[in-house]
């Protein structure tokens, strides 16, 4: 039989199925996949090969010859081979309909066998009951095992079901979703745990924790005993959220009231809390933690504290002007709390801890990431109590004297170490008190007849004079005669002109006699020895705003300077200055550069000293015996006489200089302002204190003697030596010190 | 069965094992934050103590204390001289004394280097 044969023969019992089983057109849908059967016999094969057939063919008419198997190839009655078909059978199934296949569609190079007649169809000899009875049979036997047993059998189609190709395609399609799914999830983890690991961590850390600044503790300014001078404490400070505030004026008014603020400072509070726009305000910075307790426990809404140190002065004004202050952050802005502030403060460090959705900190969750490491702290060469006792003399003195202020300098002779350093200033309204300022170091006068220490000492050293060298003193004398710079120059003892030794020079502290010596001396050296006392240039301590005083080049000196600074004037010099330059007298003529600090302490404990100061050599060791004999005179017979301590030998210098006010020197006993001094040190055997002493602007009406170095301030020295004797442990190096017996 | 059941034993222990140890680590995390706290509570203690000592020694508190014990500063000083057998004297007098009386062991900055030592790495 031919394939154009059995096609026919196909066809025929397919025109008998559909006039016996006309309802299988819908149940019978043809699929791509359902292999062509001819079994001929029975009413249900050929039932469905004619469906699928017909399917087929109309598939095959719709779509080409891509759709359907090796049947389709026949029912276009291509004349294809086995070899064609072949390799589609591989994978069928050995089932009924494979078998019946197997048989129904020989090799097409084979058609010598005689095709098998076809057999009639039972349905055409058997009752008609019956094969609808088995096409029922067959249906719910087929529809029953279609939707119970899937497992590799090709599926009848479920009528009202869509499906997508054949379950292999959507098994391969699944499993390729399945791959590109899951591969991109796969690609997406492994990219969340390495490249962007980092940034998710980051993102959940800042999410859950919470970093708060430790803010480092400032160092503390110690004395030189360990008594501390300025200390940073615990203190509390007060805000409020305006946005948690129920009442702003109540509020306002409570913590006025509490806190003691101004009137206008509640007023402000109770403005600045009626701006929801803002989520904090300082109420009051660093008080007490009793005041700040007091204030917490009212619970006032939007009221809250936190802990912030607070810089304290354990002995009030002691030493202000020297010690500076810090502003309310604890940043140094004046005095030694500028100057050391980088030493002073520390490095803040940060506290990050863990806290839950509410914010609130997670017990046991703290950790330290940063911690904060303290300033160093600083000893000072500066003795509390001669502190104290300098500042209380100089008060006392300047307001008995009703004078403007007074600075004074107490310097250990050796090492330079600054025991003290005070000034006062007198008020507006009248009152003294010790100065916020550190007048001894950045206000200069001139200085007045201290400096003939410098000249005498200078002549002397030249080997220009000797101590009895002696000169014709007369009480005046008039310099740049017919010049514009001329000027009448006086003792300030009016005498007739007489003889003067350098020790009568320097006792009666005689300018004319001064200048002589200077003028022996020449300008040139005059300068080299002022500039080698230390004048004219800012002392080692750099303190802040400190002032180098001024000293022209001895080659801009004109007319009256060239021989004013012989006995101080035309020079400009600070109390530090002055007290280094006579303590070159006192250190066997050696200078040795002031200074302050004595020491740092780290944060191992352990104290370290600071370098010693510089030193250089201005007069040889017998030019400064000559000298110390010479100021022990001024005080035993001199101007100095005022400063006698009994049992203790002193030496020291007066002075009494003009202040020039805008530049022109008032008139004696008119309106004259003075700058009176005394420098001396002691024991004058063996030196150990030296201290200036001076006071700014005393009185100095007519008639009134109170305005001179001599009596304005070596009567502070006198009063204040036995205290830094007794304070310091000094004892007099010989039973029977002090001036000798007249 | 035995196997299984020594198992099961075993990983049984080393849950509960695990659960001791996170409770005893949690335990003392709790124990290490409270001295931590006593820490800075104790240095503020600290510094307070040191403000107050500091205010107490002050010249300034001292001298109004003395004046209103009606004590006065001296107008005017003297220096003598002691003489050797006054000085043998006490010297002999006060030779039982310890060595170390009147002395303190420590100076103030000695006692606030060690202080320091210990706190200063601690926040």
């Amino acid at each position: 039989m031919t394939v154009r044969e059995l096609e026919q023969e196909l066809a025929r019992q397919r025109a008998l199925a559909r006039r016996h089983v006309p309802e299988r057109e819908h149940i019978a849908r043809p699929t791509a996949s359902r292999p062509i059967t001819s079994r001929p016999s029975g009413p249900r094969t050929p039932s469905r090969v004619s469906n699928i057939t017909d399917a087929r063919r109309a598939g095959s008419e719709k779509r080409g010859s891509r759709i359907g198997r090796g049947g389709r190839a026949h029912g276009r009655g291509d004349q294809r081979t086995s070899e064609h078909v072949a390799p589609r059978r591989r994978n069928v199934r050995p089932n009924a309909l494979n078998a019946a296949k197997a048989v129904t569609l020989p090799k097409a190079v084979k058609p010598a066998r005689p095709p098998k007649p076809a057999k009639p169809p039972k349905a055409v000899k058997a009752p008609r009951d019956r094969p609808l009875q088995r096409v029922e049979k067959t249906r719910r036997s087929r529809t029953s095992r279609t939707l119970t047993s899937p497992s590799g059998r090709p599926r009848l189609p479920i009528p009202g079901v869509f499906r997508a190709g054949t379950p292999r395609t959507r098994l391969l399609a699944f499993l390729i979703a399945a791959v590109v799914i899951f591969g991109g999830i796969l690609f997406r983890i492994t990219m969340l745990q390495t490249t962007d690991a980092q940034s998710y961590t980051l993102a959940g850390t800042h999410q859950r924790t919470q970093a708060t600044t430790l803010r480092a503790s400032r160092g503390v300014i110690f004395d030189r005993n360990g008594d501390e001078l300025a200390l940073s404490v615990p203190a509390t400070t007060i805000f409020v959220n305006p946005k948690l505030v129920l009442d702003p004026v109540g509020t306002a008014s409570v913590l006025g009231a509490t806190l003691q603020l101004t009137p206008a400072k509640v007023q402000a509070l109770a403005t600045a809390m009626a701006d929801k726009s803002k989520g904090f305000v300082y109420v009051a910075r660093q008080v007490d933690e009793a005041t700040a307790h007091t204030v917490m426990s009212l619970k006032l809404a939007g009221v809250d504290s936190f802990p912030e140190n607070t810089r304290v002065v354990p002995g009030g004004d002691l030493a202000r002007g020297l010690i500076g202050k810090t502003d309310t952050d604890g940043t140094g802005i004046a005095g030694l709390e500028l100057q050391y502030n980088a030493l002073l403060t520390g490095t803040d460090g940060e506290l990050v801890q863990e806290h839950d959705t509410k914010g609130n900190a997670i017990p046991g969750s703290s950790t330290v990431s940063v911690a904060a490491v303290p300033g160093h702290d600083l000893v000072l060469t500066i003795d509390r109590s001669i502190q104290f006792s300098l500042e209380q003399a100089l008060l006392l003195r300047v307001s008995t004297l009703g004078a403007k202020g007074g600075t004074a300098v107490v310097m250990q002779s050796a090492t330079g170490d600054v025991l003290a350093m005070a000034s006062v200033e007198r008020s507006p309204d009248g009152t003294y008190h010790v100065s916020s300022a550190n007048l001894g170091a950045v206000a200069c006068e001139e200085p007045g007849s201290v400096a003939k220490v410098i000249t005498t000492s200078g002549a002397l050293n030249a080997g220009v004079i000797a101590p009895d060298t002696s000169f014709q003193v007369p009480g005046y004398q008039i310099y740049n005669k017919g010049t514009k710079w001329q000027q009448i120059i006086r003792d300030a003892e009016p005498h007739k002109t007489v003889a003067m030794t350098t020790k009568d020079i320097l006792v009666q502290s005689s300018n004319i006699g001064t200048i002589g010596e200077s003028a022996l001396l020449g300008p040139e050296r005059q300068y080299d020895y002022m500039t080698s006392f230390g004048l004219g240039q800012k002392s080692a301590l750099d303190f802040p705003s400190e002032t180098a005083g001024q000293l022209k080049p001895w080659q801009q000196w004109q007319g009256t300077e060239k021989v004013t600074k012989a006995y101080g004037y035309g020079v400009c010099a600070t109390a530090i200055q002055l007290t280094s330059a006579v303590n070159v007298i006192a250190n066997n003529g050696v200078y040795v550069a002031p200074r302050l600090v004595q020491g740092t302490i780290g944060n191992d404990g352990q104290v370290v000293p600071a370098d010693p100061s510089a030193t250089h050599e201005v007069v040889t060791p017998q030019t400064a015996q000559e000298m110390n004999l010479l100021m022990r005179a001024v005080v035993c017979d001199g101007t100095g006489e005022a400063a006698k301590v009994p049992g203790l030998t002193i030496a020291g210098k007066t002075g009494t200089g003009i202040k020039a006010v805008n530049g022109v020197y008032g008139t004696p006993g008119v309106d004259a302002k003075y700058y009176a001094s005394f420098v001396g040190f002691f024991p004058a055997e063996a030196p150990q204190v030296t201290t200036l002493i001076s006071i700014d602007e005393p009185p100095a009406a007519a008639g009134d003697l109170t305005h001179f170095g001599g009596t304005a301030a070596a009567p502070v020295f006198q009063a204040f030596v036995p205290t830094v004797m007794h304070q310091l442990g000094i004892q007099p190096p010989t039973a029977n010190g002090g001036c000798p017996a007249k | 069965m035995s196997l299984v059941v020594l198992g099961g034993l075993l990983i049984f222990g080393m849950l509960i094992g695990t659960v001791a140890f996170q409770t005893q680590i949690a335990r003392n995390q709790l124990a290490l934050d409270k001295v931590e706290k006593d820490v800075v509570v104790a240095r503020s203690r600290y510094d307070v103590l040191r403000r107050q000592r500091a205010e107490l020694r002050s010249p300034n508190r001292l001298a109004v204390e003395a004046d209103r014990l009606g004590m006065s500063a001296a107008g005017a000083s003297d220096f003598m001289t002691v003489t050797p057998d006054v000085v043998a004297a006490v010297k002999a007098a006060a030779s039982a004394l310890p060595a170390d009386v009147g002395s303190s062991a420590l100076t103030s900055l000695d006692q606030f280097g060690t202080v320091k030592a210990v706190t200063a790495p601690v926040p």
